[in-house]
């Protein structure tokens, strides 16, 4: 009992004392010293951008702050991915500006967090290997009719729910009833659905990591999550150039008829992945089709070929896997950023063909990625925290929980119908919507494209708003939730 | 940019560097200097940075600083654990008289060498101007390589531990007082350079202030990881990031804040210490290559006639002082350790101690941190050629005097 209090205020004091540091560093820190502009012969100096070389404070910050927090939330039962996130929400800037207002100096500045981004693909290729680690082709066909059953009913019911929801409330948004109309308005909200239709492969694969579960829930769940986000790559891509297509159109159409044509050439066109339309010719379709075949392709083979370059070394070398593993992550988020590439499809790809290809090197793998898979879980997280704005969450509550009611009742409907007609029993039956409730990076990145799409548009705006915070308030309860289900599932393995 | 062009140039030099035929190169004496020293890494960072094929674009490299930060914190941290007092208190007399010794010799004669060159070079050397790079280049160095077993022969330990402490000792000072002399300067209101020895004082006392802070927070966190791999790297990672970034942001020298700390961690005994130092040891390797491989890519090339002929009188000076400065210590100990018995390999390791030490690379790239202008990147460059030339200087030696290189096995035998 004493050793258990001592540990508590061990953990309180830590981070009451890591907070004070960072705040006081804050506080009294100063300028570069040496701020000439030239050096002795006159030559310009290439300047460090703002916040680049305190990087390494912050990562150092969360890892340690988020490391803290995630022990707490342990303790306190919760899942450690929930104190990891609340961590990086607590100390992103946007916190300090919500509590104090904009010039407050806070844990974390705003130039910090481009850098942050940075180990974000790296985070999200190494939790991709994880899961491609643990997919088993051979289970997976076993498996085959249950997976596409539960991931057909959970991803239609919870699309044509929130798109229902979306359509009613964008329909009430003037900009639809002057461009486009009802037809537009389906389309939009039918991509804002597909963002509700996205849950995380990270938490899913981070919760399986720390709760060391294993059982029908656990295997399903990392499958279903893992072809749901290759459906939702191609839906998303597909919905995204038809509404973005039909919205422009329309509005453009609107300007013509009522401005003259020099203003209809000057209008603030869409830069999105998609070209405008052309006359007499659909170039989105080609582009659409070629994009996906590029991104989902282009990236599949590269994992590919990552797998049996891993293995090649595993066979040929097998020293320091940690490092190379660290590095070749960095090497596939480049050119996976470059070629656009998804560096949680290559991952995949590349764990998939190692796990089920190169079997004997497996385990060897599968240890090093366990090793590395603490600190990249708290950065992951931490930083994912990070993006949440707490302010936007006062603006919207209204409509945040009546979203995130409506998705989470149509995840635990879609997949208690996907369980019933796939015959799984219970209690994994009962509990696997748990997991299909969490959302991270890619809905994340996906709401962000939706406002970029349309942010020539009074609607994106708040669009963005709401979906930015219900992912957070899924964010922050879904690793609970799953872990919950999984315990009453009793998948669990005790240590 | 293309990265993919870059990815696969590293990946080729790794293949080629853990291939058959590069292994039997190694073999040869000037290679195994080169690979030992981490110069190798160096060479292709310079290939693939903007001076040479320009593969890497600078903007690439400035996303690479906060792992360079993190590397300096690494660094210190790694002289900082050798720190310990009662590893200091057994150290023989003749380790700290050597230490001494090559303080003294090298502030009078780099010091000069160093004077002269700047004050041609510079176009209006002032005081102000000068401290930082006549410090840099004195401090650069001090001491000499602790690596022995790439020198071929097999060595008695005694000797050898005068090499690795004083090396390490001077390895120590090297950081203090670059690290003191970063802070002497600073830019005043009109623009202007001026000395600040009161900013410096205080920001030496912040550093050990900081590291003991840290250092006493570190090991809570460290008990708390407990035994676990994953939560144990999480811990020392972090506070290997954060003592360099808090550094960073308090305007302290992060190498002097990270050995500070690394020396507290040292002389803290808890659990999961001696996890932590072998933590930050293992990976020595690692960090040497990637460190390396940043270095190249932040110098600039020396090419000019003045520049060139500073570094032939850096590695000159090194080639005559640093053996006598070894020498004088091996004659103080020369009755109690009973040194004649291991007359043979004397020479070699007193040669050997023209080596630059690869660690004065983190007082390169710290310069090239406190402002990233071509002029200390030119200083980076000029201290690079002379660790190269002077590290292949026992090489030469070695071949001179017909003593054959070891089997590569022997040199994974510790010494």
């Amino acid at each position: 009992m004493k050793r258990d209090a001592n540990s508590w205020l061990s953990i309180l004091v830590a981070i009451g004392v890591l907070v004070c540091f960072v705040l006081a560093g804050n506080a009294f820190q100063v300028a570069q010293p040496l701020s000439a502009e030239s050096d002795p012969f006159g030559r310009a100096i290439d300047a460090f951008p703002p916040g680049l070389v305190a990087t390494a404070k912050a990562v150092g910050m969360l890892l340690l702050g988020g490391w803290l927090f995630g022990l707490l939330a342990s303790r306190l039962g919760s899942s450690r991915i929930t104190g990891y996130l609340v961590f990086g929400i607590l100390a992103s800037p946007m916190f300090g500006a919500f509590l104090f207002g904009d010039d407050v100096n806070w844990v974390l500045s705003k130039e910090q967090q481009p850098y942050l981004l940075l180990v974000n693909d790296l985070a999200i290729t190494i939790i991709a290997l994880t899961a491609g680690c643990k997919i088993d082709l051979r289970e997976v066909r076993d498996t085959f009719k249950s997976v596409s059953l539960i991931l057909a009913f959970e991803f239609t019911l919870v699309l044509v729910a929130v798109a229902s929801l979306m359509t009613f409330m964008l329909s009430k948004n003037p900009v639809f009833s002057e461009y486009g109309g009802l037809g537009t308005v389906v389309l939009v909200a039918i991509v804002i659905a597909i963002v509700a239709t996205a849950n995380s492969p990270a938490v899913v694969i981070a919760v399986l990591s720390e709760t060391k579960a294993k059982g029908i829930m656990a295997s399903t769940s990392v499958s279903v999550t893992v072809c749901k986000d290759l459906l939702l790559i191609v839906a998303f891509a597909v919905a995204l150039g038809l509404s973005v297509n039909a919205a422009s159109t329309a509005r453009a159409q609107a300007l013509s008829d009522d401005s003259p044509p020099e203003a209809v050439a000057t209008a603030p066109a869409t830069d999105g992945d998609v070209a405008p339309p052309a006359e007499g010719t659909p170039p989105e379709q080609k582009s659409i089709a070629l994009k996906l075949t590029k991104q989902i392709g282009g990236s599949l083979v590269f994992g590919v070929l990552t797998g049996v370059a891993l293995a090649w070394y595993l066979r040929r070398t097998n020293a320091y896997l940690a490092i190379i593993l660290t590095l070749g992550s960095f090497a596939i988020a480049l050119i996976s950023a470059q070629y656009g590439f998804k560096p949680l499809l290559v991952g995949l790809a590349a764990g998939i063909t190692i796990a089920n290809r190169y079997k004997d090197y497996k385990p060897d793998l599968f240890n090093a990625i366990e090793n590395l898979s603490v600190p990249v879980f708290v950065l992951f997280f931490a930083v994912a925290g990070t993006k949440i704005d707490p302010g936007l969450l006062g603006q919207v509550w209204g409509y945040v929980l009546a979203l995130f009611s409506l998705r989470a009742v149509s995840v635990w409907m879609g997949t208690g119908l996907g369980c019933k007609f796939s015959g799984m029993d219970p209690p994994a039956s009962r509990w696997l919507w748990t997991a299909f409730i969490p959302q991270a990076g890619i809905s994340l990145a996906l709401a962000t494209v939706i406002a970029e799409e349309f942010s020539a548009f009074a609607f994106s705006d708040k669009v963005y708003a709401i979906l930015l915070s219900t992912i957070a308030c899924n964010e922050l309860i879904g690793p609970i939730l799953f872990k919950y289900g999984l315990e009453r599932a009793g998948e669990v393995q005790k240590d | 940019m293309d990265v993919f062009i870059p990815i696969l140039v590293l990946i080729g030099a790794g293949l080629l560097a853990t291939s058959r035929p590069a292994y039997r190169l190694r073999r040869s004496r000037p290679a195994t200097v080169l690979v030992a020293g981490g110069w190798v890494s160096v060479l292709v960072g310079v290939v693939l940075g903007p001076s040479v094929t320009g593969l890497i674009d600078r903007e690439s490299i400035f996303n690479a600083v906060p792992l360079l930060a993190l590397g300096l914190g690494w660094i210190g941290m790694l002289v900082g654990l050798q720190f310990r007092w009662s590893l200091l208190r057994s150290l023989p007399r003749a380790v700290w008289l050597i230490a001494a010794a090559d303080f003294l010799v090298s502030a009078a004669v780099f010091g000069t060498l160093g004077y002269a060159l700047l004050s041609r070079w510079l176009p209006e050397p002032s005081p102000a101007l000068l401290t930082i790079p006549l410090v840099f280049l004195v401090a650069g160095s001090l001491g000499w390589s602790v690596e022995t077993r790439s020198l071929g022969a097999h060595f008695d330990r005694r000797p050898i531990v005068l090499v690795r402490a004083a090396g390490a000792l001077a390895g120590g000072l090297a950081i203090l007082a670059f690290g003191v002399a970063t802070k002497l300067v600073s830019v005043d209101a009109l623009g202007a350079l001026s000395l600040t020895p009161d900013r410096a004082a205080l920001k030496l006392l912040h550093s050990v202030l900081l590291a003991l802070a840290i250092g006493f927070v570190g090991r809570g966190m460290i008990r708390l990881a407990g035994s676990s791999q994953g939560h144990q790297f999480t811990v020392f990672l972090g506070l290997v990031a954060f003592i360099a970034g808090s550094a960073n942001q308090l305007d302290c020298s992060p190498l002097i804040t990270a050995m500070c700390t690394g020396a507290v961690i040292a002389n803290i005994r808890s659990q999961g210490i001696q996890q932590f130092e072998a933590f930050i040891f293992r990976a020595e390797h690692t960090f040497a290559i990637l460190f390396g491989l940043l270095t190249g890519l932040l110098l600039e090339p020396v090419t000019t006639p003045l520049l060139l002929l500073g570094a032939l009188a850096f590695v000159a000076a090194r080639i005559v002082f640093k053996p006598l400065v070894m020498g004088f210590g091996f004659r103080s100990v020369r009755p109690e350790w009973a040194l004649d018995r291991h007359a043979g390999m004397l020479p070699l390791l007193r040669i050997g101690a023209c080596r630059q030490a690869p660690l004065m690379l983190a007082l390169g790239v710290s310069l090239v941190l406190v402002e990233p202008s071509t002029f200390h990147k030119e200083l980076l460059g000029l201290l690079v050629l002379v660790g190269i030339a002077s590290e292949l200087m026992p090489a030469i030696f070695a071949w001179r005097a017909h003593i054959k290189p070891d089997d590569p096995a022997d040199e994974e035998r510790p010494a």
